[in-house]
């Protein structure tokens, strides 16, 4: 082994050049993410076609659905509107793994017209001390969505500085953030042309009935879920969680304050699923939502036991059919309202 | 301070603005020596104390060895340094290791034995520091060198801060001469992009690829073998891309302050047999292992059976010395076996036909270097997965495989599945890419200065978009 060389002189002052070249290089996505992020189809795109229906002066909804991609395949906002006397335009604005928080984050867009909100508020997000996800507020955030003074305080309150955290992250931090929805083109897009049985494309165009699924899944496939599911769930004593109960009541309080009716809907469970839950953990949902509902303009759509086995696509998710039912007790629940 | 940390980045700074201002060596060691232990001292201040007394020790050891005529006393003192080295990293890498197989030792043979041992926190680096420091002492004694009269030398030679902490593991002959000379600071475009080379290893390959072996080998039972297989594949390049983009970048700072260390790896995934495998993976271990342990056991000087018993008495320590746990030993046991195995069918070969070279014709090559890579990819899920049954259960899969390609339901996306083969494939192609134009970082620092910039610019793009979401140290640190 050798000592380095004599150092021969460098041809040209290359170290500042290719130093700015490098920040060049890191400056460019970054000055370009804004532009960027909205363009790249993910699994959360879905939050910009949600912002941009609540932003639209032009058509504004009288009924909205929040909640999950039970929320999703279970009801169909078209159907929902034909069953009220009025015809109100509604819009189901679901999207996959939507939490409460989530939902929140939507109801400082909400325009004026909106005189009903369906929050979807099941067993299991109730029971999850899941809040909210750095890359779900990156996907609003990015897509130019900035939280009030309100949504803040109330987010806040509930879920305290880790949550905040997340809401006050710089634009600089987000802009960098950004860079997962470059991994997601490639994963969605694979995901599209291999995944045959689902449109996950629905999620990004439509605001009645963005059902993803196109056939159940096969009877083998399907046990294995529902398996899968009855594990998760069994044994398992569902405690409601008291930052989200919290949560649940400021938003039924803002409904109230702006003389909206808030629906709370408990999507469909799966007949073996269901069977498997602890009784309990139902009672106390049953409770809260009682307690929930004898505030002024609080109704209860409960739709656990409305579908059978046949009626789920997998351990989860409604069928067509089982939406038609699903969104028929929805409308039942709404009548009189509109 | 890893090296990719805005942390370095300061520090690197300040230390070569420092430097600029000192001409003369002597306090340019002691600059280095300095800002290695400030270096080390950032993970966790206490355990500089432990190289402090390392150093000591082993600089008096040397001192006296040189001085020291009586061979039985020469042989005592060499026995001190290598048990208080050892004694040293079996206290704090082993002794947890130890106390547990003792115990389960004693329940197995029907005993009942109770003793607990506080969990002792492993000081980063400990195992290579250690050996270097080793082989100083055992090289004066075999009078391979001189001793060093420089304690500041000697403390620098043990504290250099781009290798300590998780090598290349540098031996005195080669470290100590350059100390002599003078200490000229030294950047090229070579030496840049041998730092960025590292710097994207690490960052844009190895962490975008630690994700899916972190979460298939949590239970590798419920994945299917094409994902076992492809999880795999994933540690394959990560281990190899975080551990040789560390050494890369340890040998680029290295050179920027004027010294060389030697190479680490050398395309070991192109390895034809085992032997091969081990001139080209942590090529500094492998040869260190080599000389201060397979030799000194007799190496394959007395007879057939004893090469072999010292191959795998080799090959266990190799792997007990990634880390105290069964997984370790287990891999290097499987790596002794294969070479044991090669051995001796060198030998059949060679019994047979004195004049035997292994054919170099491509589908020979080809079908080699998959046979090869096959073993190798099965060892590292002995490395990688920590219980017996996790082993056992990915071993299965990965032999014997199941025909079950049905991916796309399997709740793949949250492990950005499919993006991670991306990168995986893009790392081929830059590896293949490399074999046959020769290294890429010596090819852009003959680049025309427009090239280079244009190839900084993709680079700079790519660690923004690319930059994994969640921070990994480097793997080579807990060992």
């Amino acid at each position: 082994m050798t000592r380095a060389p004599t150092a021969p002189r460098p041809r040209r002052p290359f170290l500042p050049l290719l130093l700015v070249a490098l920040g060049a290089g890191i400056a460019l996505p970054y000055a370009a993410m804004p532009a960027l992020f909205p363009r790249i189809p993910t699994d959360l795109s879905r939050v910009r076609l949600v912002l941009e229906a609540l932003r639209d002066a032009a058509r504004q909804p009288e009924v909205v659905v929040f909640g999950s991609s039970r929320v999703m395949s279970g009801v169909d906002a078209r159907q929902l509107s034909q069953a009220l006397p009025s015809r109100p335009l509604a819009y189901n604005l679901s999207s996959p793994g939507q939490s409460l928080a989530e939902s929140y984050l939507f109801y400082q867009e909400l325009p004026a017209g909106v005189r009903v909100v369906v929050q979807m508020a099941s067993l299991a997000e109730l029971a999850s001390p899941h809040t909210l996800e750095r890359q779900k507020f990156n996907a609003f955030y990015l897509n130019g969505y900035r939280p009030n003074a309100r949504t803040r305080e109330v987010l806040g309150d509930a879920f305290g500085d880790p949550l905040l955290e997340i809401l006050d992250a710089s634009d600089a931090s987000q802009r960098f953030q950004g860079r997962w929805a470059l991994r997601q083109l490639v994963d969605t897009s694979l995901r599209r042309w291999l995944r045959r049985d689902l449109t996950l494309s629905n999620a990004e165009r439509d605001l009645f009935h963005p059902q993803g699924y196109t056939e159940r899944f096969p009877p083998d496939k399907r046990a294995r879920a529902i398996a899968r599911r009855v594990k998760t769930v069994s044994g398992n004593d569902l405690v409601i969680d008291t930052h989200k109960k919290q949560l649940l009541d400021a938003m039924v309080a803002d409904a109230a304050e702006a003389g909206r009716t808030v629906v709370l809907f408990i999507p469909p469970t799966h007949p073996t699923v269901h069977e498997a839950m602890p009784e309990a953990s139902f009672a106390k949902l049953e409770e809260l939502l009682a307690e929930l509902s004898m505030g002024s303009g609080v109704r209860v759509a409960d739709t656990t036991h409305v579908l059978t086995a046949e009626h789920f696509v997998d351990d989860v998710h409604p069928t067509n059919e089982g939406a038609v039912l699903v969104t028929r007790r929805l409308g039942d629940a709404l009548a009189g309202e509109l | 301070m890893l090296f990719y940390t805005p942390e370095f980045l300061a520090f690197s700074i300040i230390l070569l603005s420092v430097l600029g201002l000192v001409h003369r060596d002597a306090p340019r060691k002691v600059v280095l020596l300095i800002a290695s232990y400030v270096f080390y001292m950032w993970w966790n201040p206490a355990f500089i104390l432990l190289i402090v007394f390392s150093t000591a020790l082993n600089y008096v050891i040397g001192g006296m060895l040189a001085e020291q005529r009586e061979p039985s006393r020469r042989k005592f003192l060499l026995a001190v340094s290598v048990t208080a080295n050892l004694g040293l990293l079996g206290f704090f890498k082993y002794a947890g290791f130890f106390s547990d197989a003792t115990l389960g030792l004693v329940k197995l043979l029907g005993g009942d034995l109770h003793w607990s041992i506080a969990e002792i926190t492993l000081p980063v680096g400990i195992s290579f520091y250690t050996f270097q420091a080793m082989s100083y002492v055992i090289d004066v004694y075999r009078g391979r060198i001189p001793s060093t009269h420089s304690p500041l030398d000697f403390a620098l030679y043990v504290a250099f801060f781009p290798q300590l902490v998780a090598g290349p593991i540098v031996r005195a002959a080669d470290f100590l001469p350059q100390l002599q000379q003078r200490i000229r600071l030294f950047c090229d475009q070579g030496t840049f992009f041998l730092i960025l080379r590292g710097l994207a290893k690490k960052v844009l390959v190895a962490d975008n690829l630690a994700a899916l072996p972190d979460a298939v080998f949590v239970d590798p039972a419920a994945w299917p073998s094409l994902v076992i297989w492809i999880a795999t594949i994933c540690f394959a390049v990560q281990i190899y891309c975080d551990f040789s983009g560390y050494s890369d970048i340890a040998i680029g700072v290295a050179r920027v302050l004027g010294f060389r260390i030697p190479l680490n790896f050398d395309h070991p995934y192109i390895a034809r047999n085992p032997s091969d495998f081990w001139r080209r993976w942590h090529i500094s271990l492998s040869s260190w292992l080599r000389d201060y342990l397979y030799i000194p056991l007799g190496g394959n000087r007395g007879g057939r059976i004893l090469t072999y018993r010292n191959l795998m008495l080799t090959m266990l320590l190799g792997g007990l010395w990634h880390g105290a746990s069964w997984n370790f030993v287990l891999w290097g046991a499987l790596h002794g076996v294969a070479l044991v195995a090669h051995r001796i069918y060198s030998e059949l070969r060679l019994g047979r036909n004195p004049g035997y070279r292994p054919s170099e014709h491509p589908v020979v090559r080809v079908a080699s270097i998959a046979a090869m890579q096959y073993w190798v990819l099965l060892t590292w899920i002995a490395f990688r997965v920590e219980d017996v049954a996790g082993i056992r259960a990915a071993m299965a899969k990965f032999v014997f495989f199941d025909f079950d390609l049905g991916l796309a339901d399997l709740g793949l996306g949250a492990l950005s599945f499919f993006s991670t083969l991306g990168v995986l494939s893009v790392f081929v192609a830059l590896h293949a890419v490399s074999l046959r134009t020769g290294r890429i970082d010596e090819w852009l620092g003959r680049a025309p200065l427009g090239w280079a910039a244009a190839v900084c610019i993709a680079l700079g793009a790519a660690a923004f978009l690319l930059w994994p979401l969640q921070d990994a140290p480097f793997i080579y640190f807990q060992f």
